[in-house]
């Protein structure tokens, strides 16, 4: 995908700063009481209450395979929007905390590197160069894509199935 | 879960029961006229221009209603009833044909006609009036392919009418702002794809309309001429027709039908349209609902018909079975027709002037919707600040008491809010009934197609998902519920058939029903057929219900001819699915050789339900109260364990089944405070499931929330609330959790 320069909302996970396009971040909220939802997977925290509409929220240090972590007070939601191709709809990516909003001008965005430590490369859109420090630009519609996600967990395990047969 | 279960600890204060009807706060004017308010403002949700709204359209009511409908903001009584009346002269099952017509009466009278012109539709509907009654409804379209692949057609059809719909969308602002060319350039190009894509299917006289118009438009947009009222009157006459034709391909073949078009067409390039002197049938109202007859009835009293005058004509209208009102009352001659013409004409100018003043507003359906969500956000958090005000001032202070009336108020914003959604069964009836008999005349069958109820109003976001699921159900019974008529014959039953469709609410849901007096349904042959598909199998034995059931099934459909009408490998489970989605269920009444009936059950608003506030290993769950049976506190003794866990508990003479919560919860057996439980006992068609849970907490009315589409896999949650404390819970899917243990046999 082309990444267009312009704003970007940077936040942290664990030392390592990320960033996506400004305009897909609908706002920043606190951490606030989660509701868990059984039987999904565990980067899904759950869904909130944002003004009367449930949310769901993703942990992204979960979903990125990263150690997990307490939430704290600097502990961010920041609610993205997401197009899909018939609707839109809202998502909480939970994040360690979110630091600035910076200007990335297009030639300081490199390509992402063909393959990524922690990050399927696919999830990276670029690297933005800044003076001191190298912003991860993220392509956070692609991450909270319905399919990308896999929402729930196995439904039945297959062995579980056969015991219960052999009981009846 | 046929009744809602009374808890023995308290009374259920089930609120949907005693909720106001939507719209009543609205209006103090006649209730039967005020409850076709929020209809009228949810048909602008359907076509207003957000464009994350699919349009599905088959006739011209909604457009041309919408165009006129809107929400009301000043008070005019008189005008009001008007407006209502005109807007339920435009909701009409029949009229597509009548009142395209009807409206170039108004428009071109009301812009220059002659008086010779009026006088002649005057003596159309004395002469129509009497003689035509109003089942003289354009046949079938689809009797009508030519050469053209019937699904080209088809689209073709779809397309035009979207085509149609925007002209008319434009048309209307184009006569407030007769110089905006971007108006004109858009409905040139609409004319422009009409006539090519008619073209491509051969529909020539549709394909001639739309290039005059087209040419006329060119004109306009050149500056050869002035947009006038003249133009205005020829676009909407020009849609009109094609409409119509969209709507009865067989117009096509109609010999007066063609001369009137080309005598029109002709008038067109002369820039006046004619008046058709034809079909002008549509006088006053539709007999088959009263209550409409009762408001052309107003409006003529308005005009000076004595009341009792009315009533007299109300009761003579049953001795005229297909008239309406209005003709009744030409033909009792206490009104003649050019008054009838003339109160119709104030309607429309009325509600014309409605827009012209913007009195009106058309509302997108996701502002609706944040309205909902917000209002029900404000009431939370004011309950929130009444519970710590009353903390700290106590119950007498003055404070509180301002409060409590600020509270109210947003509660009543609420239920206003809300009801705003809801919307009569009319257009989705109105889709279902055409669409059905185009089926009879498409398989040749004598079936009489009949709708009741249509009156009943429901969630909007149900309409829009009802219809392909009627659809089917309606197309199911006339193509296999209703024998050939040789075979009825034979049976010693009438000829034709009848399929009913019928609405009506009861207790919070609505049920809409259909029923045939066909064959009903085979159980043998079901049964022989689900076991050669695999779905059953042949040594076991199935109960009645269980082989109906298998109806419902992915993969069955015992039609072996495939037809246009079913047999797209669509089958009744996409029916089950779609209603079980909108939160409705669905039930088969069978009898053999004397008719089927399906009987689809659904919430009638799908935003507030009387739910029960449980806390399962920690965490807030809510369970639709109507599904539960009792709450017990089970003794010691009473728990039946199998291999060293509880699964089953006696009560009394029963034995009831657990529902494994550690499985449908994730919850460790230390999470599960065992010693301390309570079980909820559950019923769902007579079966009885007890759910432990480790306290009750509240039962209140709840706004449902869906999950999201993320979530839509998720088998035991139904959706999810905001408690008081605006903390969501999840509502638990009682239906699949009786079906968890059905599956594990």
């Amino acid at each position: 995908m082309d990444i267009q320069s312009g704003k970007f909302l940077t936040f942290l996970l664990e030392q390592e700063i990320y960033g996506l396009p400004i305009k897909k971040a609908r706002e920043i909220i606190g951490m606030m009481e989660i509701t868990h939802i059984p039987k999904t997977q565990e980067y899904i925290k759950g869904v909130i209450n944002l003004r009367g509409k449930i949310i769901p929220i993703i942990d992204l240090r979960l979903k990125f395979g990263m150690k997990s972590k307490e939430y704290t007070e600097r502990t961010c939601i920041i609610v993205i929007e997401v197009n899909d191709t018939d609707s839109q709809r809202l998502v909480g990516i939970a994040v360690d905390s979110v630091s600035e909003v910076v200007n990335i001008s297009k030639s300081d965005i490199e390509p992402p590197p063909q393959y990524d430590a922690q990050i399927e490369g696919d999830f990276l859109t670029g690297l933005g160069k800044m003076k001191d420090k190298v912003i991860m630009i993220l392509d956070i519609e692609k991450i909270l894509n319905r399919d990308e996600l896999i929402y729930l967990k196995q439904e039945l395990k297959p062995d579980t199935v056969v015991k219960e047969e052999s009981i009846n | 879960m046929q009744d809602p279960a009374v808890l023995p600890v308290e009374a259920v204060n089930c609120k949907q029961d005693t909720e106001p009807e939507p719209g009543l706060q609205l209006e103090t004017v006649n209730p039967d006229m005020v409850k076709l308010e929020p209809e009228a403002a949810c048909n602008d949700f359907e076509i207003t221009k957000q464009p994350e709204i699919t349009k599905i359209f088959y006739a011209g009511e909604e457009e041309i209603s919408s165009v006129f409908e809107n929400q009301r903001i000043d008070s005019d009584t008189t005008q009001e009833i008007i407006e209502e009346e005109f807007n339920t002269i435009i909701d009409q099952p029949v009229p597509e044909w009548e009142l395209s017509i009807g409206q170039n009466v108004t428009t071109s009278a009301e812009t220059g006609g002659t008086n010779e012109t009026i006088d002649d539709i005057i003596a159309g509907i004395i002469g129509e009036s009497a003689t035509v009654p109003t089942e003289t409804r354009p046949g079938p379209r689809a009797a009508e392919a030519e050469e053209v692949d019937p699904e080209f057609l088809n689209d073709f059809l779809v397309e035009t009418k979207e085509h149609i719909e925007n002209i008319e969308m434009n048309v209307l602002a184009l006569e407030t702002d007769p110089g905006n060319l971007e108006l004109i350039h858009g409905l040139f190009r609409e004319f422009h794809t009409i006539k090519g894509l008619a073209g491509f299917v051969n529909q020539d006289v549709i394909r001639e309309i739309a290039h005059q118009t087209e040419t006329k438009m060119d004109d306009c947009r050149k500056g050869k001429i002035q947009v006038n009222k003249g133009v205005i009157d020829l676009i909407l006459a020009s849609s009109d027709y094609i409409k119509l034709i969209c709507d009865n391909l067989n117009l096509n073949h109609d010999p007066k039908f063609l001369d009137y078009i080309a005598v029109q067409l002709e008038a067109l390039k002369h820039k006046t349209v004619l008046v058709p002197e034809e079909h002008q049938e549509t006088v006053g109202d539709n007999v088959n609902d009263p209550k409409c007859s009762v408001k052309i009835g107003e409006i003529l009293m308005e005009q000076g018909i004595e009341k009792e005058t009315i009533e007299e004509l109300l009761a003579k209208q049953e001795e005229y079975p297909g008239l309406k009102l209005g003709q009744v009352a030409v033909k009792e001659k206490v009104a003649d027709a050019k008054e009838i013409i003339q109160s119709l004409r104030v309607q429309e100018r009325s509600a014309r002037k409605g827009i012209a003043d913007g009195g009106y507003t058309r509302i997108g359906t996701m502002k609706v919707d944040n309205l909902v969500d917000l209002t029900g956000e404000l009431v939370i958090i004011q309950s929130q600040i009444e519970q710590e005000a009353i903390k700290r001032f106590g119950t007498n202070d003055a404070f509180i008491t301002k409060l409590l009336r600020a509270q109210k108020l947003s509660k009543d914003i609420q239920n206003i809010s809300m009801s705003l959604r809801m919307v009569s069964l009319k257009s989705t009836f109105q889709k279902a009934y055409r669409i059905g008999r185009d089926t009879i005349a498409e398989l040749g069958k004598n079936v009489n197609l009949e709708i009741q109820g249509e009156e009943t109003e429901i969630d909007r976001a149900v309409t829009d998902k009802l219809l392909d699921p009627l659809l089917h159900l309606i197309k199911n019974s006339i193509s296999h519920g209703i024998e050939p008529e040789a075979e009825r014959l034979a049976k010693g039953k009438p000829a034709q058939g009848q399929v009913k469709i019928k609405a009506y609410g009861k207790r919070g849901n609505v049920y809409i029903e259909v029923s045939d007096d066909g064959q009903g349904m085979d159980l043998e042959r079901i049964h022989n057929k689900a076991v050669e598909r695999g779905l059953l199998d042949s040594a076991h034995g199935y109960s009645d219900e269980e082989v109906l059931n298998v109806i419902f099934m992915p993969g069955f459909s015992t039609t072996e001819d495939v037809n246009n009408i079913s047999g797209r490998g669509v089958g009744l489970d996409v029916v089950k699915t779609e209603i079980s989605r909108i939160g409705g269920k669905i039930d088969i009444h069978n009898r053999p050789d004397l008719g089927c009936t399906f009987i689809l059950k659904i919430p009638i608003n799908l935003a507030a339900i009387n739910g029960t506030i449980v806390d399962i290993g920690g965490s807030r769950y809510i369970i639709p109260t109507l599904y539960i049976k009792q709450i017990l506190k089970p003794g010691e003794t009473q728990w039946i364990s199998i291999t060293g866990n509880r699964t089953m508990v006696r009560n009394k003479d029963e034995i009831l089944p657990l529902i494994p919560i550690t499985k449908v919860f994730e919850l460790t057996e230390t999470e599960l405070d065992r010693y301390d439980t309570i079980l909820v006992v559950l019923e769902l068609e007579q079966k009885f499931k007890a759910l432990p849970v480790r306290k009750v907490i509240d039962r209140r009315e709840i706004v449902v929330k869906p999950l999201g589409s993320e979530f839509s896999n998720l088998n035991y949650m139904a959706g999810a609330s905001i408690l008081g404390d605006g903390v969501v819970a999840l509502i638990l899917d009682v239906e699949n959790l009786f079906k968890m243990e059905d599956f594990r046999g």
